[in-house]
């Protein structure tokens, strides 16, 4: 096993790999920059060093600065988290150029499925479904124009190196391609350092579902499993569970998308944990998308039903372990569920929202799994993505599950910066939720409304009797409370 | 009707009203939490509440930023005619970019910020006549 693991990320994931790695006994390094000193990753690890300014391009994304920092403080491996670089073949090939195992598969496996264009003509190649597109990046205008008239409009635009929504729109008719393209193209230069966007034919209210998979050094692969991670707002997911709804109506889904996606990873000599993303229509056929060649966000709802933790393996298999699991070993038991909570304002168009956290107030009890960041007095920087935890409850059965999650969010409570706890609230209460009547495009119209005012004024006004203090309301005002 | 409030601890109160629990954070801000649902104090003056409304918006002449970001492009000139809702510019922060809409139709009067620049919270960003 590793000396010393240095953790190349921030945020809740850092503390989750930290975590892991306290549990193995292993010395961990965290990494932080300027907005990050404070960061609660810092605090549990056992080392940690400086990368630089907070913008990530002169911090989190410095392969030369995180390679120095492994160097200095003796790390023989290197966990990449999600985003940043870990999905960067250069990173990887840097890290083992340097004589230091990156926690995740191979460049070279990260170069035949990191790009999207790539894996889609891998999965091609193997006969797995895909999505009627582009086989390529897209170099011109009118090249896009003829493609996306032969396809059909609506099309998808995305990035060929992203993911989590970045560089990515949906054009409806052909005068909107080019700014569309340019944008999309700009956001996916600045997000992933490569321009490259490709076509897609959007799919008329899609289920995203997903494959988790497992592979060890020798070549053998198997899959946990489904996550299904329909609710999204502008493509990035808010709401992931396992199993997908579907999973009742055709319980031979999973095993045939699995089928599919370990397909795909073998084809690219595949090791470690990775996903394959798939879209599923209204008739249940489904279409590979990409694969993320990492650990993701919504890992724990795969570890809440499979009893398995994958950062554990993830260091086991970078180590050059066998995989101890046979596909049959594999049981799903109960239902998860995770929300995403985010420094956004709901009652304004989701607006980012940084700042310090001036009240914290976390949920336990039953089934209860946070995975956070964050702490009271941490001030939530504005150089970042504005994910504060994931909020993850294990249950049973799904509709139990949900009044769990509903029952966590209730104790849940965060002041000094908005957050959306109260639209899971209120997305959790929604009949087609309940039902398991999902699609990716169900939360563009999804209306969020401000809760109820409190029982009159008599609470206000009990609590400012409470307080002497306060100085008192001239006649002409009085105090009210709203939640816009 | 006379609710037994007490502190368990400094800004959080525990409060039993007609047999009902309620528990309130509060923060400097203001901003409490009354049983985890978030609550903005405001002061409302009624010579204020007289211009709320529909007259509110037509009044606005100033778009300011929300929050603190980085303009990445300009989508009005000075000028142009926009209508409510318009897009006005879009801004970018944690990695999110957000367009700023235009509160309401009217002309364009300046664009007081320039593409790349980063702004401030409360800062004025657009100008209508």
């Amino acid at each position: 096993m590793f000396r010393k693991v240095l953790v190349a990320n921030r945020g809740e994931i850092a503390v989750r790999v930290l975590r892991a790695l306290r549990e193995r006994r292993i010395p961990s390094v965290a990494v932080y920059s300027d907005a990050d000193r404070k960061s609660l990753a810092v605090q549990l690890a056992d080392e940690a060093a400086y990368l630089g300014p907070s913008p990530s391009s002169e911090s989190y994304l410095r392969i030369d600065k995180l390679l120095a920092a492994a160097r200095a403080h003796g790390a023989d491996a290197i966990h990449p988290g999600y985003g940043f670089l870990s999905e960067n073949a250069e990173f990887a090939a840097a890290c083992a150029d340097a004589g230091i195992t990156f926690i995740g598969p191979s460049a070279a496996s990260i170069r035949a499925l990191g790009s999207k264009t790539a894996a889609r003509q891998l999965a091609l190649s193997v006969g797995a479904p895909v999505v009627p597109g582009t086989d390529a990046a897209i170099t011109d205008l009118a090249e896009a124009k003829r493609i996306a008239s032969r396809i059909g409009y609506p099309v998808m635009i995305k990035a060929a190196a992203g993911g989590g929504g970045k560089g990515m729109r949906v054009v409806e008719n052909e005068s909107s391609l080019e700014a569309a393209l340019r944008d999309a193209s700009s956001e996916a230069e600045r997000s992933f350092k490569s321009a490259e966007v490709y076509l897609e034919k959007a799919l008329i209210h899609p289920r995203h579902v997903e494959i988790q998979l497992l592979g060890d050094h020798h070549g053998h692969l198997i899959h946990l499993g489904e996550r299904e991670c329909s609710l999204q707002r502008r493509h990035q997911k808010v709401i992931e569970e396992s199993p997908s709804p579907l999973s009742a109506l055709d319980p031979t889904l999973r095993h045939r998308m699995g089928a599919a996606a370990i397909k795909i990873a073998q084809a690219a000599g595949y090791s470690n944990a990775g996903t394959a993303e798939f879209l599923v229509d209204a008739d249940r056929n489904f279409y590979f998308l990409e694969m993320n060649t990492r650990l993701q966000v919504e890992h724990p709802v795969t570890e809440l039903v499979t009893s398995l933790d994958l950062v554990h393996l993830q260091l086991d298999l970078a180590a050059g372990a066998v995989l101890p699991l046979q596909q049959d070993d594999i049981r799903w038991t109960g239902h998860a569920i995770e929300c995403r909570l985010y420094a956004e304002d709901p009652a304004n168009n989701f607006f980012p929202s940084p700042g310090v956290i001036e009240r914290l107030e976390l949920p336990s009890g039953p089934g209860v799994r946070l995975d956070s960041g964050v702490y009271e007095g941490w001030n939530v920087p504005l150089d970042y993505d504005p994910l504060l935890a994931k909020l993850a409850v294990w249950a049973p059965d799904r509709l139990t599950a949900i009044a769990r999650l509903e029952r966590a969010l209730s104790e849940t409570v965060i002041l000094g910066i908005r957050n959306n706890i109260h639209f899971f609230r209120q997305l959790l209460a929604d009949p087609a939720v309940l039902a398991g009547d999902l699609h990716t495009t169900f939360l563009n119209t999804f209306k969020y409304q401000d809760p109820p005012p409190p029982e009159g004024d008599a609470l206000a006004a009990a609590l400012a009797a409470y307080r002497p203090k306060a100085a008192p309301l001239p006649p002409s005002r009085r105090s009210a409370w709203r939640n816009a | 009707m006379n609710p037994d409030i007490v502190e368990i601890r400094p800004g959080v109160y525990s409060v039993l009203l007609n047999g009902r629990s309620y528990v309130i954070h509060e923060s400097s801000s203001d901003w409490i939490a009354l049983n985890a649902i978030e609550w903005e104090r405001v002061v409302i003056d009624p010579r204020l509440r007289a211009a709320a409304g529909p007259a509110a918006a037509s009044a606005i002449r100033d778009v300011k930023a929300a929050m603190p970001g980085k303009v990445v492009r300009l989508l009005a000139n000075p000028g142009d005619t926009v209508e409510a809702g318009q897009g006005l510019l879009i801004l970018e922060a944690m990695k999110m970019q957000n367009e700023l809409r235009s509160p309401r139709a009217g002309v364009v009067a300046a664009v007081r910020v320039a593409e790349g620049a980063t702004v401030s919270s409360g800062q004025v960003l657009v100008t209508l006549e």
